[in-house]
């Protein structure tokens, strides 16, 4: 229901998408679309310093190419989601413990756009979708695109991922929860909701 | 009292409350007020009499200071003493901080 | 980091729980008996957990040795010796409250 990008686009665009969240480093306007904060870190001592900076109210995403940084992002209270890309690096036990927190993984259409070898993302990405299912480790599926050519519609990226065995259904709904937790005064926390 | 979020923590007994979703299809609709609690079951007295459902895997609607929620079964499987502790900690735990 | 225990918040939580479990089991006590003795019983549990104090209005509605509430015929109040005695019938406990007359 909800796509995540690097970069703002125009009022009107329709996707298929009910909304939109940007992500970004440095503060940036975003009429009607939902905001967030992008952080980049090669080393854990870099991650940890950016983090203090973040406030509570705010959503965080985490990209990294680096093993460990991951692994420390998804112990931190703070952080919501690990960011895809061409490089981003993930194990086994870094999806298992993003189960017990809560912690969403992203998997992203553009990097099959932009990469040159592109059996070994599907190789990876196979992996790892079968280790979320086995785990039922929260995730969601994006374009992740940083302009405009890099997006595309609700139904090619979720056709594309259900062939690779995703299942579709959870993925909404781990989307509409993080959007709910931070927006939505009437949730408390997850199974616990004020009706009126 | 004020904070509605207090549920997981409060009395149960004498609220009323309704059973909105169940993998038991005849327990769904199930309405009436509390009469007893346990660690794993909730007794319900109805029009029909006493039922005891389970709470795993339920969801219940209730109402609490002038106010309708809907929580899940899973977050109060405690022993009704111990919820005190574990449910101001669980909101503690989601938002940070708990106001009274 | 740990987080901590709301200690104080779980105290005030603990007292409006004890009031309303034993006010519930003063107006079950006739429908049924049982049922009153399971609330007082619930009560009790709570207040040792996290040691909040019963107060005393409270404290002699019902009995301490069988937790049952006083009910009409099930106990006897007799004053002796600058002091009430309660006797509960069911289990026989006798319960004393001394009065001391005013110092003058």
């Amino acid at each position: 229901m909800y796509d995540f990008l690097r970069f703002v686009p125009d009022a009107n665009i329709d996707f298929g998408f009910e909304n939109y969240v940007v992500f970004a480093e440095s503060k940036i306007k975003v009429n009607k679309f939902y905001k967030a904060r992008l952080i980049k870190a090669e080393s854990v001592n870099e991650l940890i310093s950016k983090l203090k900076r973040v406030r509570n109210d705010e959503i965080v995403g985490v990209y990294s190419s680096n093993l460990k940084v991951n692994r420390e992002a998804v112990m931190r209270k703070k952080v919501d989601v690990l960011l895809d890309g061409v490089d981003r690096k993930l194990d086994y036990k870094t999806i298992k413990l993003a189960a017990e927190k809560n912690v969403i993984i992203e998997i992203c259409f553009s990097k099959y756009v932009k990469a040159n070898n592109l059996m070994r993302l599907f190789e990876e990405d196979l992996e790892l979708i079968r280790i979320i299912n086995k785990f039922d480790t929260p995730f969601a599926l994006t374009s992740a695109a940083s302009n405009c050519y890099e997006m595309r519609t609700k139904k090619q990226i979720y056709d594309f991922f259900s062939f690779l065995g995703a299942n579709i259904k959870s993925a909404e709904k781990h989307a509409i929860k993080l959007i709910r937790e931070y927006y939505d005064p009437n949730f408390i926390l997850d199974g616990l909701e004020i009706l009126e | 009292m004020s904070n509605p979020a207090l549920v997981l923590a409060h009395e149960w007994i004498g609220l009323d409350v309704e059973v909105i979703e169940s993998p038991n299809e005849c327990e769904v609709g199930i309405k009436g007020q509390i009469i007893d609690e346990t660690m794993k079951t909730l007794k319900i007295k109805t029009d029909k009499g006493v039922k005891t459902i389970a709470k795993k895997h339920r969801m219940f609607k209730i109402k609490f200071c002038n106010r309708v929620l809907k929580v899940k079964g899973d977050l109060i499987a405690y022993r009704p003493e111990d919820r005190i502790k574990k449910g101001i900690m669980m909101i503690k735990r989601a938002k940070g901080k708990v106001w009274i | 980091m740990m987080l901590k225990r709301e200690k104080k918040l779980e105290r005030k939580v603990a007292n409006e729980r004890i009031r309303i479990l034993i006010e519930k089991a003063e107006k079950m006590k006739f429908e049924d008996y049982e049922l009153a003795k399971r609330y007082i019983k619930l009560a009790k549990k709570i207040s040792m957990k996290y040691r909040v104090r019963i107060p005393k209005e409270l404290k002699i509605k019902f009995c301490k040795k069988c937790l049952y509430p006083y009910k009409l015929d099930k106990f006897r109040v007799r004053v002796r010796k600058s002091r009430v005695i309660i006797t509960c019938l069911n289990c026989g406990f006798e319960r004393r409250i001394p009065i001391r007359p005013k110092r003058q």
